[in-house]
C-alpha cells in the first residue's frame, strides 16, 4: 500500500499557489531530465562504441561527457522554466482542491477583497506525482547501454595485448636512448636528428603494415645505437688505459733517481711522449706547467736530473691522480645513463666489468624500487624489478645487468656480429600463469620468412634465449659464436619467467609443465 | 477594477440567495420526495431557461411544472399537446371581427403562448410543425405571424413534459428543438418513503396550495442577481473544454464519446452549462461559479444535446453514462496535460 501523501496548508492561497508551482516546476524538472538524460545516454554510448572501435579512444570523451551532462540539466531546467511558466491555472487547481467555489479566482481576477473573510483561512494544494511512464526504464536502459559502451572497449584497449602500443613504447624507447647519446655527446646533434627522422619513418611505415618489420627495424635501431654507446665506453676505458701507462712511467721515473742521466733522460722523454700521446687520443691535458718543466730537467740532463727526475715523478703522480678521479667520475656517470638508457650491451657489460666499473649488488641494490643500474649480481644473488608485464623475482645464476634487466623490457644482447638477438631480458623471476586473457600476439601477422638452414651442431649445445620478433641474423658471424653468446647471455637471465598469456590450446600442456617442475 | 469586475456585495447575494433558497424549500414542501429534481428545476428558472421533463405517466411531472407556476405568480398557461393540435392553437390567429362601427378587420387573437409559464404537456405527442412553432418563441422570445413579430412576455418559460415509453403516435423532437431546453430532466418513480408519505398526507394527490410566491419584482431582482455572477477564467475554460470534447472529433474527446457519439453538444450548450452554473452559485450563496457548480448541472444541460450513434444503442449506453465519464477523466485544470505531470484525485 503506498503511504499516503503528507499534506501542506498554507495561509493565503498566493503562497499556495507558489508552493504548487514550485512543486510542478520539480517534477517537470525530473522529467526533463530523464529525457533528456536518456537521449545523451545513447548518444554519448553510441559515440564511445564507434570512436573506441577506429582507435581514438581517450580520457576526453569523459570530459565531453561530463559537458554533455551539463548541457542535458541545462536543457532540462530551460524546459522546466518554460512549461512551468506557460502554466497559468495554479489558482484554479487549489480552488478546485479545495472546493471555494471559484472564490479564490474571482477574487484573484477582480481584485475584489470584499469576499477576503470568507476565503477559506487555511489553503491545501493538491498532490502532484511524476507520471514518468517508462521514462524510468529508458533512462536505466541508456545508463546501461552507455557502461556497456565504456567497458567493452576497456577490455579492448588493454595495452598488453595491442601490438600497436608495444610499437609506441619501443619508439618511445629508442627516442629516449638516442636523447641521451646525445646529451653525453656520444653523437653529433646532426646525427641525432638523422636517427630521429628513421624513427619517425619507422613509426609512420608501421602505419597498416606487417609488425613484424616495424620490429626489426626498430631492433636495428637500437643495435646501432648500443654499438654507438659501446665505442663511446671503449673511448672512456682507452683514457683509462693511457693513465694506467702514465703511472707505470710515473713509478720508474720515482725509481730511477738513483740510475744514471741517460736512463732518467730516456724515462723523462717517454714520459713525455705519453703526455703528447694522451693528449691527442683522448683528450687529457698534456700535464701542469710544473711537469713540464721537471720533464725538461730530467731530459737534459746533468746533476740535478736525480732530483728533477724526482720532482716529475711526483707531479706525474698527481696529475694521474687528478686525471683518473675525473675520468672515472664522468665514465660512472656516461655508464650510468647507458645502462639506465639500456644501451649497454654485452661486449660493453664485459669491458666495464674487467675494468672495474660495475660493483657489486648490495643488498639495497636488489630491492625492488631500487634505482641502482651498474651492478652485478653474484652467484645465487637475485634479480629484481619492475617490469612491464608484471613483476617478479627469481634465481638469477650468473651476471645480470641489473638495467637491461628490469621487468622484461626489450633487451637485445649481441656477440659482436653473431646472430645472438633476442630477448632474453624479459621479466625476471617467476610469474603467475594467466590463461584467461588474449595472447600478446593476438592479431599480429607474422612476415613468411624462410628460415635458413638450421647448423645442427650448434642446435646440439644451443639454449633457447627467448623470443625475437625479427629473424635470426646469420649472415655475419660465426653460428658457434653466437650460439655461445646466446647461451651466455641467457644465463644472465635464468630463472626469468615470461608473465605473457599462453594461448587456451597450449593451457593444460604447459600447465602439466609447471606442475611438473614443481 | 472595473464595475463590471466587480463582485456581488455579500448582503445583496444573501438576500437573493435566501430567496431562491425559500422559494425551493417551499418546493420541497409541495412536492415530496424529489429535492435534487426541484433543485435543478429551480436552478432553470433562476437561469431563464426551458426545462423538458421526462417520465413515466404519473410521476408528478405535470404537478410539479404547475406548483412552479403558482410558486412563481406568474402568468401560466397549460396547453396538451396532441397530433392534431395546429400552430395557430398555441401562437394565435388572426381572426375576422367586426367593430362597433361595422367594419371588419382582422384582429390577432394571442395564442397561450403569450404567458410567462407555457407547460407543454406531453410535448411530443404534437405533429413536428406544431412541435416546430416553439422554436422561435423558445429561443427568440417572440412569435412572428404574418410578417408581424411579437414579444411574448417576459419572463417566459416553457415547462414541457414527456412520456418516453408510448411511441406510437408520437413524434421525437428534433434537435433542433430540444437543444432550446436548458435541462431535459429525468424524473424517476418516488421511492417507498416518498410514495407512503404522498398516500398518508395527500388526500385524492392533491398537492397543497405554496404558502410562498415570489412576486415578478424578487423574480426580477434574482434575475439581476444571477446576471452578476462571476463566471472566473478558468471555469469559462473548463467548461469550453468540457463541451469541446464532447465532439468526437476532438482531441480530447475520450475514448467513449469517440465510439458511442455521433454529434458533440452545440455553442449553445456551453452557454447553457454556464448560466446554469451561476444558478447553482446563487443557491449556495456565492458570487461566483466554481468547478463543483459546472459538475452539477453539466449532464442536465447536455444529455439531451448529445446524439449517440446505433452503436450506443445496442451496447446500452445513455448520454449521462458517457458525460459522466468525461466529467471524471476531464480535470478541471490542464496543469496535468502538459510533461506528465499529474494530480492527484484526492481533494479537501
Amino acid at each position: 500500500m503506498e503511504p499516503k501523501p503528507q499534506k501542506e496548508c498554507f495561509a493565503s492561497p498566493e503562497l499556495a499557489a507558489a508552493a504548487l508551482k514550485s512543486r510542478y516546476f520539480r517534477i517537470t524538472l525530473l522529467l526533463c531530465f530523464l529525457r533528456y538524460f536518456t537521449i545523451l545516454n545513447f548518444a554519448a554510448g553510441a559515440c564511445f562504441l564507434i570512436l573506441r572501435q577506429i582507435g581514438h579512444a581517450g580520457d576526453i570523451f569523459s570530459a565531453v561527457f561530463l559537458c554533455g551532462l551539463a548541457t542535458a540539466t541545462g536543457l532540462a531546467f530551460a524546459a522546466a522554466r518554460r512549461q512551468t511558466s506557460e502554466q497559468r491555472g495554479w489558482l484554479a487547481a487549489i480552488d478546485a482542491h479545495n472546493g471555494s467555489g471559484g472564490l479564490l479566482m474571482a477574487t484573484e481576477e477582480t481584485g475584489d477583497t470584499g469576499w477576503r473573510d470568507r476565503l477559506p483561512g487555511q489553503v491545501e494544494i493538491p498532490v502532484l506525482k511524476p507520471a514518468a511512464g517508462n521514462r524510468y526504464m529508458s533512462a536505466g536502459l541508456s545508463l546501461l547501454f552507455l557502461l556497456l559502451s565504456l567497458t567493452i572497449p576497456v577490455v579492448g584497449r588493454d595495452t598488453r595485448n595491442d601490438p600497436r602500443i608495444e610499437l609506441r613504447e619501443l619508439e618511445r624507447v629508442a627516442a629516449g636512448q638516442i636523447e641521451i647519446l646525445a646529451e653525453e655527446g656520444i653523437i653529433s646533434p646532426e646525427e641525432a636528428r638523422q636517427l630521429n627522422e628513421s624513427l619517425e619513418r619507422i613509426g609512420l611505415d608501421s602505419q597498416r603494415h606487417d609488425p613484424a618489420a616495424t620490429f626489426e627495424a626498430l631492433d636495428q635501431l637500437q643495435e646501432k645505437l648500443k654499438k654507438q654507446a659501446g665505442a663511446s665506453v671503449v673511448k672512456n676505458l682507452s683514457e683509462q688505459k693511457n693513465l694506467d701507462e702514465l703511472a707505470e712511467l710515473a713509478e720508474k721515473m720515482g725509481e730511477a733517481a738513483g740510475q744514471n742521466d741517460d736512463q732518467i733522460s730516456e724515462l723523462a722523454r717517454a714520459v713525455s711522449k705519453g703526455l703528447e700521446e694522451a693528449a691527442g687520443d683522448v683528450g687529457i691535458g698534456s700535464g701542469s706547467e710544473k711537469l713540464q718543466r721537471a720533464l725538461e730537467k730530467a731530459a737534459a740532463g746533468g746533476p740535478d736530473s736525480a732530483e728533477a727526475a724526482r720532482e716529475a715523478a711526483e707531479a706525474l703522480q698527481e696529475y694521474i691522480d687528478e686525471q683518473q678521479a675525473k675520468a672515472a667520475a664522468a665514465a660512472a656517470a656516461a655508464a650510468q645513463r647507458l645502462a639506465s638508457a639500456r644501451l649497454i650491451d654485452r661486449k660493453t657489460f664485459e669491458s666495464l666489468k674487467k675494468a672495474g666499473k660495475i660493483r657489486p649488488a648490495t643488498e639495497a641494490d636488489l630491492q625492488p624500487g631500487s634505482q641502482s643500474e651498474l651492478v652485478m649480481c653474484e652467484g645465487g644473488g637475485s634479480e629484481s624489478g619492475n617490469g612491464q608485464q608484471g613483476e617478479g623475482q627469481g634465481d638469477g645464476q650468473g651476471d645480470g645487468v641489473g638495467g637491461t634487466q628490469t621487468g622484461g623490457q626489450t633487451g637485445s644482447g649481441s656477440e659482436n656480429g653473431s646472430g645472438a638477438s633476442g630477448q632474453a631480458g624479459r621479466g625476471g623471476g617467476h610469474a603467475p600463469l594467466k590463461f584467461n586473457r588474449k595472447s600478446s600476439e593476438h592479431n599480429v601477422e607474422f612476415k613468411n620468412e624462410v628460415l635458413p638452414a638450421p647448423n645442427e651442431q650448434a642446435l646440439e649445445k644451443s639454449v633457447a634465449i627467448g623470443m625475437s620478433f625479427s629473424a635470426p641474423q646469420t649472415s655475419a658471424g660465426s653460428g658457434d659464436d653466437g650460439s655461445q653468446a646466446g647461451a651466455a647471455w641467457q644465463k644472465t637471465s635464468e630463472g626469468s619467467a615470461e608473465s605473457g598469456i599462453i594461448l587456451p590450446k597450449h593451457r593444460s600442456a604447459v600447465k602439466k609443465y609447471f606442475d611438473h617442475e614443481q | 477594477m472595473t464595475e463590471a469586475n466587480k463582485l456581488l456585495s455579500q448582503p445583496e447575494l444573501a438576500k437573493a440567495s435566501a430567496l431562491a433558497q425559500k422559494a425551493l424549500a417551499e418546493l420541497d414542501r409541495i412536492l415530496i420526495g424529489r429535492p435534487a429534481l426541484h433543485r435543478l428545476v429551480m436552478v432553470g428558472i433562476l437561469s431563464r431557461g426551458h426545462i423538458l421533463l421526462e417520465g413515466l405517466p404519473g410521476v408528478g411531472k405535470t404537478a410539479l411544472i404547475k406548483c412552479l407556476g403558482q410558486l412563481l405568480s406568474l402568468q401560466f398557461s397549460r396547453v396538451q399537446f396532441t397530433p392534431d393540435l395546429m400552430p395557430g392553437d398555441i401562437l394565435g390567429a388572426h381572426i375576422l371581427q367586426q367593430s362597433n362601427t361595422g367594419q371588419r378587420e382582422m384582429v390577432f387573437q394571442p395564442g397561450p403562448i403569450f404567458t410567462n409559464i407555457l407547460l407543454a404537456d406531453e410535448i411530443n405527442r404534437a405533429s413536428p410543425k406544431t412541435q416546430s412553432a416553439l422554436l422561435e418563441a423558445m429561443q427568440e422570445k417572440s412569435v412572428t405571424l404574418l410578417g408581424t413579430t411579437r414579444r411574448l412576455p417576459l419572463p417566459f418559460f416553457v415547462l414541457a413534459s414527456q412520456n418516453p415509453i408510448e411511441l406510437e403516435g408520437t413524434y421525437p423532437l428534433p434537435e433542433a428543438q430540444l437543444d432550446r431546453f436548458l435541462f431535459k430532466l429525468e424524473v424517476a418513480s418516488a421511492s417507498t418513503e416518498t410514495l407512503r408519505e404522498i398516500i398518508s398526507s395527500r388526500r385524492h394527490g392533491e398537492p397543497p396550495m405554496p404558502d410562498f410566491s415570489l412576486a415578478a419584482a424578487e423574480l426580477s431582482e434574482l434575475f439581476r442577481v444571477m446576471d452578476a455572477i462571476y463566471l472566473p477564467g478558468p471555469v469559462a475554460d473548463y467548461i469550453a473544454r468540457l463541451v469541446h470534447a464532447t465532439d468526437p472529433s476532438s482531441a480530447t474527446a475520450t475514448a467513449q464519446i469517440k465510439e458511442f457519439v455521433q454529434y458533440g453538444a452545440s455553442p449553445r450548450a456551453a452557454i447553457a452549462v454556464a448560466e446554469s452554473a451561476r444558478g447553482v452559485a446563487l443557491l449556495a450563496g456565492r458570487p461566483s461559479v466554481g468547478f463543483e457548480d459546472v459538475r452539477e448541472v453539466f449532464i442536465p444541460a447536455l444529455n439531451h444535446r448529445v446524439l449517440l450513434n446505433y452503436k450506443a444503442r445496442f451496447e446500452g449506453q445513455t448520454s449521462a453514462m458517457i458525460l459522466s465519464g468525461l466529467l471524471n477523466s476531464l480535470k478541471e485544470t490542464d496543469l496535468d496535460f502538459s510533461a506528465g505531470v499529474a494530480m492527484a484525485a484526492e481533494k479537501k
